[in-house]
């Protein structure tokens, strides 16, 4: 429930962002709990573009928005370039805003279905690029979605070349399995958003979960699991392993990370 | 009033019409009754409603005890009453979702279910049981009423296909081509199917509500074994694995031997977890191949071809249309159709013209697509039609989409048929070579309609439309006619009116109430989203602001 006025309307106001000397300064976590999980099936009150050209993204990558395209034609404002990067379930952001300066001149798109997460990652990303000034972080952005229903709302095909999926929540029930962020049917539909040769990258501290991952990204015939050798030379690793809220909270508890990435392959003829 | 004929299918001379868990064949030539198929819980409803009412005889007065033991008798809108006696995996608007979370998939929804298995459904129906009033607690619950929900037949008319929706059963026959029907396979399915098709290569393509597509061999081949979990292998599946030496046999034992690791796996999870102890992994007895799946209720789903390759297109709940390719590479996502801003119920390529997709559903407007190119063609408004006949209507639920052919001297013309869930009327357009619908016209009905099925045209006589309706209570209106159909300036009007002989078959259906019928066989409309109820969706959000 909304709780008393009252303490809603403090929370309101803490959450406020607070301008310091013109800065934005860096939300503040606690007053952006909410429930851990939220049903992945459930109607929710997800807005989503009816396709991918329906879609306005010129208020998350205000910096990308194309000089030339005039808000006057019915088409949503086109961006100088499209999004290629996309974090399923980014949570609070820890790997948008390592990822953002890395990949400096690459469009990274967090997608979090959960209302307060998504907002406080928006907050984040504010701060973020009000307090670094040479355009860092224009990047970066994070919407509410719901990954497992609408991705294909959201990029056409072949438009992304990496999607993480990092610490997903488990969903331990077998009967909960189709809640899985991967599974056999959910995969074609990465393998659709991806171009060949665009990775997945997967990390978890369930081992369990690990291997089903593998299982079922390595059944799935677009893809192929990329060589340890190929996973140990890409930068993004590191990031997923260290920079994640997740990550970071695996390696204070002294646990242990599961990765895997893999490849998406070319379609065969048909 | 009787159960209505709700299913229809025309497969050469003979239509196929369901009424309930009753499959009637009759002769499209004269009317004739041919044959008749019952599932056997026909009986055990009949049988149910029969004690209680001799029960409650010498009690309380007929009706109200056949209410109760119904569900009829608390103040529940019988459409949601309906909905909690349908397994979780069915629309379920009051959780808001498409009950894809909850599976009851072991749990048996043969054979009767009396009081107290009806409501083992979850926290929800408790109360609601508690609730219940009733008068005597002798009486017994009258079991899920029999639906047939599908029939389709092989090109050739020699099988067909019915589905049972409170079952879930896949029935296959084999057709003497005259109307008589052997049953060759019971199939019971993972979860309830909501759509199906029969590929040219005799596979059964079944779509489910749970957002699923599996395909699975017409005709049963020996059954192995132990076949793969359904969840388990990867769509279209059997992708040699690492080594590229593995021959059929290899991958089968490999996956076999994954699945069995993997449900160690699950068990040790589920004790790890304490209080989950639900690894029931049992698969299904017969060869069942997931081929893809959306995470989101499918309601329709057939089979394009173009350039002699094979698509299966499939649509959901959330204005999806998915093009997708046939098996072996179903795994494989072409497109998807978008446009749709609620949910699609029906979707038909016309014979005549295979790159053309029309789509219909909550929306007012039917949607034409080059399906291939994913790309949008034309809208026409079925909202502006409906109004013509019913000015007070704010929106329509396609619940039926079909083709057909109209020869004429200037050769072939095509048309698209539309019904809406209880509009009293088939609507139909003639589809352009410019890829328009146009020449709208609106045949009324005397009754709801909740299916129509094609008798092409031959030599000398016109097509015909076959219309089964739900006549409510005036019962002097027959639930299937016949109406041949005429032009004028090209568009469509009823010539003759025909009937099947059923006055027989009419005499011996027990009377239902209105609201079992509603409840059985009205479910597009509810297939649109609501805005979430207040209070659940802030359980999440603490308050949307
Ligand atoms: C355990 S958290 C991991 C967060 C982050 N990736 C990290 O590593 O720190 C999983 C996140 O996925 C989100 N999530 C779950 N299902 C989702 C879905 N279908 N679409 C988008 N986000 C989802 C949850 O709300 C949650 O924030």
């Amino acid at each position: 429930m909304a709780g008393p006025p009252a303490k809603r309307h403090n929370r309101d106001k803490q959450r406020e962002t607070v301008t310091k000397d013109g800065i934005t300064q860096m939300p503040k976590k606690k007053f952006f709990r909410q429930r851990a999980h939220a049903n992945p099936f459930s109607d929710h009150l997800l807005e989503y573009p009816t396709s991918p050209d329906d879609m306005d993204w010129s208020e998350y990558y205000p910096d990308y928005v194309e000089e030339d395209s005039s808000e006057a034609d019915s088409k949503p404002r086109r961006l100088r370039k499209d999004v290629e990067i996309v974090d399923i379930g980014c949570g609070f952001g820890g790997l948008l805003a390592a990822l953002a300066p890395i990949l400096p001149d690459t469009l990274i798109l967090g997608l979090e279905i959960r209302t307060q997460v998504t907002q406080f990652v928006q907050e984040r990303i504010r701060a973020l690029r009000s307090q670094n000034s040479d355009n860092l972080y224009q990047n970066v952005g994070c919407i509410r979605a719901n990954a497992m229903k609408f991705l294909p709302n959201f990029f056409k095909k072949g438009q992304l070349s990496k999607i993480f999926i990092c610490f997903p929540d488990p969903h331990f029930k077998a009967r909960k399995h189709k809640a899985r962020i991967v599974s056999t049917t959910l995969n074609s539909e990465y393998a659709y958003g991806l171009r060949p040769g665009g990775i997945v990258y997967t990390i978890t501290d369930v081992e369990a979960l690990h291997e089903w991952m593998v299982q079922h990204l390595d059944a799935h015939q677009a893809f192929e699991r990329v060589s340890k050798e190929d996973e140990e030379a890409d930068p993004c690793v590191k990031v997923m392993m260290d920079e994640t809220e997740e990550g970071k909270k695996v390696t204070r508890n002294n646990g242990q990370k599961f990765v895997a990435l893999f490849r998406r392959l070319e379609d065969p003829a048909w | 009033m009787k159960i209505p004929y709700n299913v229809l299918h025309v497969s050469g001379n003979v239509l196929f019409a369901a009424r309930g868990g009753k499959l009637h064949s009759f002769s499209l030539d004269d009317g004739t009754h041919l044959s008749t198929w019952k599932h056997l819980d026909v009986e055990k409803v009949e049988a149910a409603v029969k004690t209680i009412a001799d029960e409650a005889a010498s009690k309380s007065t007929v009706s109200s005890a056949l209410e109760v033991a119904e569900g009829g008798g608390d103040d529940e809108p019988p459409a949601k009453r309906q909905r909690m006696e349908e397994p979780k995996d069915e629309v379920n608007k009051t959780a808001g979702n498409e009950g894809a979370q909850e599976s009851n998939a072991a749990e048996g929804s043969e054979g009767t279910k009396v009081e107290g298995k009806t409501n083992q459904k979850g926290k929800k129906n408790k109360n609601k049981q508690n609730s219940q009033p009733r008068k005597d607690n002798h009486i017994s619950r009258v079991p899920d009423r029999p639906v047939i929900t599908h029939l389709t037949s092989t090109a050739d008319g020699a099988h067909l296909l019915a589905i049972t929706g409170h079952d879930k059963v896949i029935w296959v026959f084999e057709h003497d081509g005259k109307g008589q029907l052997t049953q060759l396979s019971r199939r019971t399915m993972p979860k309830r199917p909501s759509s199906v098709a029969i590929a040219p290569d005799l596979q059964i393509i079944c779509a489910d509500k749970f957002g699923d597509v599996y395909a699975l061999p017409l005709i049963e081949t020996t059954p192995p074994p132990s076949t793969p979990q359904p969840s388990s292998p990867a769509p279209g599946a059997s992708k040699p694995v690492l080594k590229p030496a593995a021959n059929t046999t290899t991958v089968h034992s490999k996956r076999n031997l994954r699945a069995l690791v993997n449900q160690q796996r699950q068990m040790e999870l589920a004790t790890r977890s304490k209080s989950e102890n639900d690894t029931k992994t049992e698969g299904p007895s017969f060869e069942l191949t997931l081929l893809l799946g959306h995470v989101s209720m499918l309601t329709s789903l057939i089979l394009g071809e173009s350039e002699g390759r094979r698509y299966i297109l499939t649509s959901d709940r959330d204005e999806h249309i998915r093009i997708s390719r046939y098996i072996p590479q179903a795994y494989v996502i072409d497109g998807f159709c978008f446009g749709h801003k609620e949910f699609i119920s029906a979707m038909t390529i016309p014979t005549s013209r295979g790159e053309v997709l029309i789509s219909g559903g909550g929306d007012e407007e039917l949607f034409l697509w080059d399906w291939k190119a994913a790309k949008l063609l034309s809208k026409t408004s079925i909202l502006s039609l409906a109004r013509e006949i019913a000015p007070e209507l704010t929106k329509v639920a396609v619940s039926g989409l079909q083709t057909f052919v109209y020869p004429t001297e200037a050769g072939n013309l095509t048309y698209v048929a539309a019904i809406c869930e209880g509009i009293q009327a088939i609507f139909s357009w003639q589809l352009t070579e410019d890829n328009t619908l146009n020449r709208p016209s609106v045949i009324q009905l005397p009754g709801k309609p909740l299916d129509v099925a094609f008798k092409p045209a031959t030599i000398g006589q016109p097509p015909s439309v076959i219309a089964a309706v739900d006549a409510g209570e005036q019962a002097q209106v027959k639930s299937l006619a016949i109406y041949s159909l005429i032009m004028t300036d090209e568009k469509l009007a009823v010539g003759t009116t025909a009937f099947v002989s059923d006055g027989e078959l009419e005499a011996e259906e027990l009377d239902v109430d209105g609201k079992v019928v509603q409840g059985l066989l009205y479910n597009t409309e509810n297939l649109r989203k609501q805005p979430t109820e207040p209070g659940e969706e802030q359980g999440e959000d603490q308050g949307e602001e």
